[in-house]
Order: structure tokens, then C-alpha cells, then sequence
């Protein structure tokens, strides 16, 4: 039987963007303004992460990757508790400066304003605690990369980070097991859920309307934390209900709906930040395990390019599957393992109207294609990834994108590492900074939301995550997310002042 | 009476083919005191949770290609894949994974590969032979689990 569960606010999804509106909207339940946070996935807390890669895989969509209808790509996106920002690693990027002027210009949206946005960036870093740590943090995977890009006279930059009483353990990306990683899971979900804001984990939202949702409860997965309510299909009843189930989601949840005079637009415009990791074998023992994974980027290549290099650790089975081919070569390359530094090239993709999501037989479909842009910046990152490892010393390089397993010295690079090995299902990108499918802007043939997330035609019903971007962020976005979501509490409260 | 399979997802049938594709993955170490590849019992019960926690849908194409699998080379070798020697697997893998004109079967390869990586790099088995130490035993997860065993005692 289905049960009802009345509030006043019902927020879908806990990430950068539920989370921050929970927290942002808590102060209410002291007028007894009553608001829920359902999270499709599982509530681990810093006590249930044992830093194990199957277990862990319970953090993310499909315990794994979703793959778009060419295979080309994989997006990773967390479905948990604290959403993206338990399984990121803290960098905190804010949103280039003109990105949002741009939008307000191009999309026809007024009431959205650069400096607006650039002020919340300030006040959440210092609530998360994002700041450049010292350079007692740099490990020796960090230090290789540095030393190369100071060799080849490329520009090093410093991450700003989101973590307190860092450990320095390495495994942020499966979950922060000493809660120094600032994200809603430790700030902005603790602070709601004080004030009274009431979190609901395994609820899977099925359909949203004017007034409420549908949903199903499901039980806890063994090692995480159950909810007062037992599984069950459930009818919400809210005033708002509030859309911030991430990229991957949220358009799908609106197209399933059926909304009344949706956009055309639902769906469409999705980046997704396509990445490649490569290797190197150093001669001395590097142990990106040891230490903090990510601290320097170079964006010496941003404009002339289109991408960042980054460095990046992985954990072995994530390593393997970076690796091209099968058989003795990785093997052998594995048993390396603490030998190996790490980078990822972050690309700077455009939003296309037919990269999207829709939704067939009631699931979730990703299409997305690499634009030639990207698959020449995807493989010229690579040849410059290369080339920063063997100004430091590498003994060999490992690359996708390759025409043989191991590439031993810079003058191979550009030969062996052509486009033609970027074939889709036996190289496939990967993606964790899925952005748009909900954009904002002020014409609802062209656009989802508007430049406060209210979906066009629908008062009581909002959008507050990535989904909202017209464009991509070109840097990890979960500030910006954070910023937007702010502005649409602030709505919500007023609309919420009008009931 | 047959033995009920010790699996979630694989059927014997199924489990032997993704055991000698796993072998060529990541093959093992026959020497004296060589470390064992993806085709332990370990890394096959630990590929099988993964692919039994997937959606049903990827259940049901890993076990369509796994079929595909050792039907195929019954076209260019008379046998099946799993009766073929090493180096004639490894051939078909190869060209599985390289082919231009046939996507599904990369696709279908690429997830194959996936499961087989992480049945064997997933587990505790292998990460003396990457000199990896492995999960912090200072983390709040041991520690707890530590003092609750302890008090049992």
C-alpha cells in the first residue's frame, strides 16, 4: 500500500545542489516549515568507508559507470549521500570569471548576475573550508608532475581544497573515511538535518508533479545506514519540490514526468568534461597511495587546446582499466604499481543540442558523441602528458590513445598517439563533471529553467544542480553548483512565504 | 545431482568462459612462487558480485557475449573458445577488442575486461605483487569493527 508523506519541501538528491539547499532552507524548520531530502542512494557515513573498491562501487549510478549509446564515453556520477562531493576529491574550482556574464547575455537572463555569483563563491569556500594547502601535502606522484611542467617552462598551479585535519590517506574518491573532505555530507547535510530537515536515503524518485512526487523506498544495503521508513512505495506531498538528483538524473526524472508545456529543450545541451588518464613509470617509488592525491594543474594549454592537465591517483582497479590492451604488458606495467605517476587531461566541451539525455521504455538513455574538437584535444593531451613525464624522467609512458602499449622516449609521442587509437568501446573517455540538460535562460523553447530554477511554467517546482548549466563550467563544478543552488532556496523561501 | 553453482550471475557454463577469458587478462605467474591471474576462484566470485549487483540488463549482455564468445571461433578454428590453445584465445581477444567493422563486440569485450580487472585487482589477493599495502587499518571502518570483535572476545 501507498504510503503519504506530507511536507512542505521535498528536495531530490543531496549533493552540491540538495545539500546546499537543505541547508540553506533549514533555518525555516524553526517556523516549522517541514522539509525532506530524498537520496536515491545509499547513506554511508565517514565510519563506512573501508576504502575497498567493489564495496564502494555501492557509491555510484549503476555501482559503476553509465555508458552513452556509442560507447565513446562512461560517466562516473556518485548516488549516495553527500552525492558528487563524497566521492570527489575537494577541488574547488570557481566558475572562470565572465562564464556567468556569458550566460546572462547569451541565454536571456537578466536577473543573473556575474558579481552576484562570484560573492557566494567566497562566502561557501570559507563555510567548506577550501583553501591552497601547504606544500608539505605535495607527494612524490604531485612532485613528478610538478618537476616536469617546471622543466618544459609550463605554468604548475595549485589546487584550492575543501578538507580539514586532512589525513592524507589518499582514498577521497571513495569516500573521505576520516570526514576531512568539507562536502554536504560533513557541512551542509549535518547542519539541516540538526535544524530538522529530515533525510530519507534508498529513495528512488519515480515521477514529479505539481504538489509532489512519487517514490519507492528501498532497504538499506548492508554496511550503510537505514532510514526510519520502511521500504515501500511512498506519495510525497510538497508545496516545492525541489529537482537535484545530478545530471545523469534530473532531466530524466522531468522527462519521465510528462510535465504539462515542457521545454523541448529537457534533455539536450549535456557537457560532460570528457577525461583520459595516462601513466608513467618512474625509476623511484612513487606511491600516489601515500599522501594527498591531487594537488597541482596546468592550464598552459586551456586556450590554445582546450583542456587541463591534472594529476590524478588511482586505486588498482581503476588503474588497470586506464591501462590500454590485455595480457602480460599491463600486467607486467601493474606490478609497477608504486612506481606509476598519474594524469587526467580534462577537456573543455561545447554544449551541442544533440548531446542528451532522453528517456526510452522508462530509462535513462545517454547520447553523446566526441565533437572532433574534442577527440584532437583529448589526444594532443595526451602527447603533452607524455612529455611533462619524460622531462621528469619517466621511464615509460602508457597511454590509451596509443598504437603500442609503452612509449619509452618524447620523440615517439607524436607518432604513436594519433586519433586513429581513439576507437569508441575499445578507448572509452571517461566523465565525472556531467553538466546541462535543464539549462536556464529565458525562453522556454530554448530553455528548462529559469535563471532562478523554477521550471518554465511551474511555480513549485525547481531544478538546483549541474542540469542548470547552459554551458560547461570548463573546471570541476561543484562551487558553482554549490552557488546556484543557493539562489534557488532563496526563491524557494519567497515562493514558500506566498503559500 | 549436480552441484548448485556457487554464483550469483554465472552459470558453470558461463563461469568457465569468463575463466578463460580472464586468464588471458590478466594471466598468471607460473614460476615458483608466481602470483595467480584473473582466473583464481577469488577473482571470479568477486567479478561475479560485481556483475550481479549491475542492472539486470548487463547481466543479460555479459552472458549473451559470453556465448558469443565461445561460439565464435568455431568459424575459424573448429572449436570452441574455451578448447582453443592460449595463443589462439589470446588471437580472438584481440580481435574482439581491435575490430573496426563490429562495435557490439568491443562494447561487449570492454565490459568483459572491466569485470575480469576487477575481480582481480578488487580483491586483497593481489596487492603484494603491486607493493600496494592497501586499506589504512587506522581508519574509523577498522578501528570500530577492531574494538567490536574485541569486546566479543
Amino acid at each position: 500500500m501507498t504510503r503519504r508523506l506530507d511536507y512542505d519541501v521535498l528536495i531530490i538528491g543531496s549533493g552540491a545542489g540538495g545539500g546546499t539547499v537543505a541547508a540553506r532552507l533549514s533555518k525555516l524548520c524553526g517556523e516549522g516549515v517541514r522539509i525532506a531530502v530524498a537520496e536515491a542512494g545509499p547513506f554511508y557515513t565517514r565510519e563506512d568507508f573501508n576504502m575497498r573498491e567493489p564495496d564502494m562501487l555501492g557509491m555510484f549510478v549503476d555501482r559503476g559507470a553509465v555508458p552513452s549509446t556509442s560507447f565513446e564515453i562512461a560517466v562516473t556520477a556518485a548516488q549516495c549521500v553527500g552525492g558528487s562531493t563524497s566521492v570527489y576529491t575537494g577541488v574547488t574550482f570557481r566558475a572562470p570569471e565572465g562564464l556567468v556574464a556569458g550566460w546572462a547575455s547569451d541565454f536571456g537572463l537578466p536577473e543573473l548576475r556575474e558579481d552576484d555569483v562570484q560573492a557566494r563563491f567566497s562566502r561557501i569556500e570559507t563555510e567548506i573550508d577550501a583553501h591552497v594547502p601547504g606544500l608539505d601535502y605535495e607527494n612524490e606522484n604531485n612532485r613528478v608532475f610538478r618537476r616536469g611542467c617546471e622543466a618544459l617552462g609550463l605554468p604548475v598551479k595549485q589546487f584550492r581544497l575543501n578538507i580539514k585535519d586532512c589525513q592524507r590517506c589518499g582514498f577521497c574518491n571513495l569516500g573521505c573515511p576520516y570526514g576531512s573532505k568539507r562536502g554536504t555530507l560533513e557541512v551542509q547535510l549535518p547542519e539541516a538535518v540538526a535544524r530538522g530537515v529530515e533525510l530519507i536515503p534508498n529513495c528512488t524518485i519515480t515521477r514529479v508533479y505539481d504538489g509532489g512526487a512519487e517514490a519507492t523506498i528501498g532497504g538499506a544495503p548492508p554496511g550503510t545506514q537505514a532510514s526510519r521508513h520502511a521500504p515501500g512505495p511512498v506519495q510525497f506531498r510538497a508545496k516545492i519540490v525541489v529537482v537535484a538528483a545530478g545530471t545523469l538524473s534530473s532531466s530524466a526524472l522531468l522527462l519521465r514526468s510528462q510535465l504539462a508545456n515542457l521545454s523541448p529543450a529537457c534533455g539536450k545541451y549535456i557537457t560532460l568534461h570528457p577525461a583520459l588518464t595516462s601513466f608513467a613509470r618512474m625509476p623511484q617509488p612513487v606511491r600516489g597511495f601515500d599522501g594527498f592525491p591531487k594537488l597541482y594543474y596546468t592550464d598552459a594549454y586551456s586556450e590554445s587546446e582546450h583542456y587541463y592537465l591534472e594529476t590524478a591517483f588511482y586505486f588498482p582497479f581503476i588503474t588497470a582499466k586506464s591501462l590500454p590492451g590485455f595480457g602480460p604488458e599491463p600486467t607486467r606495467f601493474m606490478r609497477s604499481y608504486d612506481h606509476l605517476a598519474c594524469t587526467i587531461a580534462l577537456v573543455h566541451d561545447e554544449a551541442e543540442e544533440h548531446n542528451r539525455i532522453r528517456v526510452k521504455d522508462g530509462q535513462r538513455v545517454l547520447e553523446y558523441h566526441l565533437s572532433d574538437s574534442s577527440r584532437q584535444a583529448l589526444v594532443q593531451a595526451q602527447r603533452r602528458a607524455g612529455e611533462i613525464y619524460f622531462a621528469a624522467g619517466a621511464l615509460e609512458y602508457v597511454s590509451l590513445v596509443s598504437d603500442r602499449f609503452s612509449i619509452t622516449s618524447a620523440d615517439e609521442l607524436a607518432s604513436a598517439i594519433t586519433e586513429r587509437s581513439l576507437v569508441p568501446g575499445k578507448v572509452v573517455v571517461s566523465s565525472a563533471h556531467p553538466m546541462g540538460g535543464c539549462r536556464m535562460g529565458g525562453d522556454p523553447r530554448s530553455s528548462v529553467t529559469d535563471a532562478f530554477g523554477q521550471v518554465h511554467g511551474h511555480p513549485s517546482l525547481f531544478v538546483a544542480d549541474a542540469s542548470l548549466f547552459p554551458t560547461s563550467t570548463k573546471v570541476n563544478p561543484y562551487l558553482t553548483i554549490m552557488a546556484f543552488a543557493e539562489r534557488v532556496a532563496e526563491r524557494v523561501e519567497a515562493r514558500l512565504r506566498h503559500f | 545431482m549436480t552441484e548448485p553453482s556457487p554464483h550469483r550471475f554465472f552459470t558453470p557454463r558461463t563461469a568457465a568462459i569468463f575463466r578463460a577469458i580472464a586468464a588471458c587478462i590478466v594471466p598468471g605467474d607460473a614460476s615458483p612462487g608466481g602470483h595467480e591471474g584473473a582466473d583464481s576462484d577469488a577473482a571470479i566470485a568477486l567479478a561475479d558480485r560485481a556483475i550481479a549487483e549491475r542492472p539486470a540488463r548487463d547481466g543479460r549482455l555479459i552472458a549473451l557475449f559470453l556465448k558469443v564468445v565461445e561460439l565464435l571461433p568455431v568459424l575459424r578454428y573448429g572449436k570452441p573458445f574455451s578448447r582453443l590453445r592460449p595463443e589462439q584465445q589470446r588471437s580472438v581477444l584481440a580481435f574482439l577488442e581491435s575490430n573496426r567493422a563490429l562495435p557490439k563486440l568491443r562494447q561487449g569485450f570492454f565490459g568483459v575486461k572491466t569485470f575480469a580487472l576487477l575481480g582481480y585487482y578488487g580483491g586483497e589477493e593481489c596487492f603484494g605483487a603491486l607493493h600496494y599495502p592497501g586499506p589504512r587499518r587506522d581508519a574509523p571502518y577498522y578501528v570500530l569493527r577492531a574494538r567490536t570483535e574485541g569486546a566479543k572476545q
